[in-house]
């Protein structure tokens, strides 16, 4: 069973690395400086809404710049977010807050799943990717 | 609580495991009165979608009573009896105002994960482990419930438990593919599959107008059920030659619309079938895409194809140039059920729409491995097992 689940975890590895390296290859055009660029989430809510709901973006304080405006077929507003120069901010953070900021002005809340229910948690390789993977993914994604 | 848990592939237990606690101001817990198996389930005991984590709950398609809602909930009170959709949703995104709450956006805490997987970001589900969230699943005592005013619907006088549950998926699945593929009266559909939702698109494809609705499948005990109980004629693949069979109902034209509700697992007794398995055994490849293949040849020229079957990944030998020089119109999708359930138990509590007769095992939660066993082998008739925890 250790080596099935040890496959299907190389093999979940694999693929999600493949994807990821082929979607980097098919993206080679975009800036060298990654983390400079604008990040965006469309917000199905007016600029005022969404001005009230950018708690978490404005707990990122001066490391970011941000800019609002209104997205085509209301659909809303776009509410875009970019690590300023010098700031030592991830990526990730931008990413966290601007969805967060979403959740709060569509949803009213964010969404979570800690803690969750479950049974005994053995230590398994997949169980181990899957959670390092989890982990990482609340920043990570295409925005 | 107790819980049916996932330890890895084809290993299912219950154990005792923490009760669920409320999270958010719009979250409810709801005890579990009746959960039922679902055919996607079996990709996640299987591996084919190698998303759970050893330890999470198993389930999806349930009903119950709240027992405890949040402070921000305000259509919704303790003691309702409600049935909720499989699908997470905030009512709120661009996506649940069009209808689509099966990909909102704000219901899935792994985007990450989907992103790279997909291009975006699904959106969350039960039990069914981090590509569509991570929320604990159905098959328990109890379950937190996000969004429950959104997500969970009162279920009418009359209608009863082994009823009302499968308005949660297998239903409102059903009616989507049918719904939502455009069928004009007098059209023949051909439906892929003779599980639940098979039975309920096929069921829904006739409330829609269809004149002809004939139902592929190799078990006999589920073929019957097509005929006995839902009305529809059948065709065993295992028995005929499938496509010259198809074609010779259909008046030499193929099927206006084809639904496909077999997913990632299917059988076939043809090569291609063949093939699909052996690469799925040694992890070659992900899904098995036979009965979409087959759907695609057996539709007619401008035809329509749903993809009701749940895939995970990636797939050999798609007839493109089939779909593109038939001109064929595709459309997929997991439930977006929200939209539809609150009509589609109007239909079960008239009679409309026959639901019971698919909980063919009805057992404790405690027997739910045994349950489990006899689904996805098929044995002893089992189209559905429902446990009452």
């Amino acid at each position: 069973m250790r080596r099935e689940l040890a496959i299907v975890g190389a093999i979940a590895a694999i693929g999600t690395g493949a994807v990821l390296w082929s979607r980097r290859r098919m993206t080679a055009e975009r800036p060298r400086d990654e983390s400079a660029r604008w990040r965006v989430v469309t917000v199905q809510r007016s600029e005022a809404d969404v001005i009230g709901a950018m708690a978490p973006l404005t707990a990122l304080g001066s490391a970011i710049e941000t800019r609002l405006g209104t997205a085509p077929g209301d659909r809303g507003t776009e509410l875009a977010a970019r690590i300023r120069s010098g700031s030592d901010l991830s990526p990730d953070d931008v990413r966290i807050a601007l969805r967060q900021t979403k959740q709060l002005a569509e949803a009213g809340e964010i969404a979570v799943v800690h803690p969750v229910s479950h049974g005994h948690r053995r230590r398994t390789p997949q169980g181990a990717l899957l959670d390092a993977i989890a982990a990482k993914s609340e920043g990570t994604g295409v925005l | 609580m107790r819980a049916l848990v996932w330890n890895g592939i084809n290993d299912l237990r219950v154990e005792t495991v923490p009760d669920p606690k409320l999270l958010n101001p719009r979250d409810a817990i709801v005890k579990v009165t009746a959960t039922v198996s679902c055919g996607s389930d079996l990709h996640l005991v299987g591996g084919y979608v190698p998303t759970m984590r050893a330890g999470d709950i198993l389930g999806h398609e349930f009903l119950g009573e709240i027992v405890e809602i949040g402070s921000e909930v305000r259509d919704r009170k303790v003691g309702d009896r409600v049935v909720v959709n499989s699908f997470i949703a905030c009512g709120q995104c661009w996506y649940c105002l069009q209808g689509k709450t099966s990909l909102c956006d704000n219901t899935n805490t792994a985007p990450g994960l989907n992103d790279a997987l997909f291009g975006a970001t699904l959106g969350g589900c039960f039990g069914f482990g981090y590509t569509t969230g991570g929320y604990a699943g159905s098959h328990a005592e109890y379950v937190r419930v996000p969004f429950v005013d959104v997500g969970s619907f009162l279920i009418p006088d009359g209608v009863t438990d082994a009823q009302a549950v499968f308005a949660s998926d297998a239903v409102p699945t059903g009616w989507m593919g049918a719904a939502e593929s455009g069928i004009q009266a007098g059209d023949i559909v051909a439906v892929w599959g003779a599980g639940g939702v098979g039975q309920m698109a096929a069921r829904s494809a006739m409330l829609l107008g269809a004149s002809r609705v004939v139902v592929i499948d190799r078990i006999p005990e589920r073929l019957a059920q097509v005929r006995d109980v839902i009305g529809a004629e059948t065709i065993n693949y295992e028995e005929v030659d499938l496509q010259p069979e198809l074609r010779e109902l259909t008046g030499g034209r193929g099927a206006d619309v084809a639904i496909e509700a077999v997913g990632l697992e299917a059988h076939s007794p043809g090569i291609d079938g063949m093939c699909d398995k052996f690469k799925t055994n040694l992890k070659l490849a992900t899904d098995r895409p036979t009965a979409v293949r087959q759907a695609l040849f057996g539709v007619r020229k401008g035809g329509s194809v749903f993809v009701l079957g749940v895939y995970s990944g990636f797939v050999d030998k798609f007839p493109l140039g089939a779909m593109m020089n038939k001109g064929l119109t595709i459309r997929t999708g997991q439930q977006n059920g929200h939209q539809y359930i609150p009509m589609l138990l109007e239909r079960i509590q008239r009679g409309e729409i026959s639901t019971d007769h698919l909980a063919t095992h009805t057992m404790s939660l405690e027997d739910a491995p045994h349950g489990y066993d006899l689904f996805k082998n098929k044995d002893d008739g089992c189209v559905r097992a429902l446990f009452k925890p």
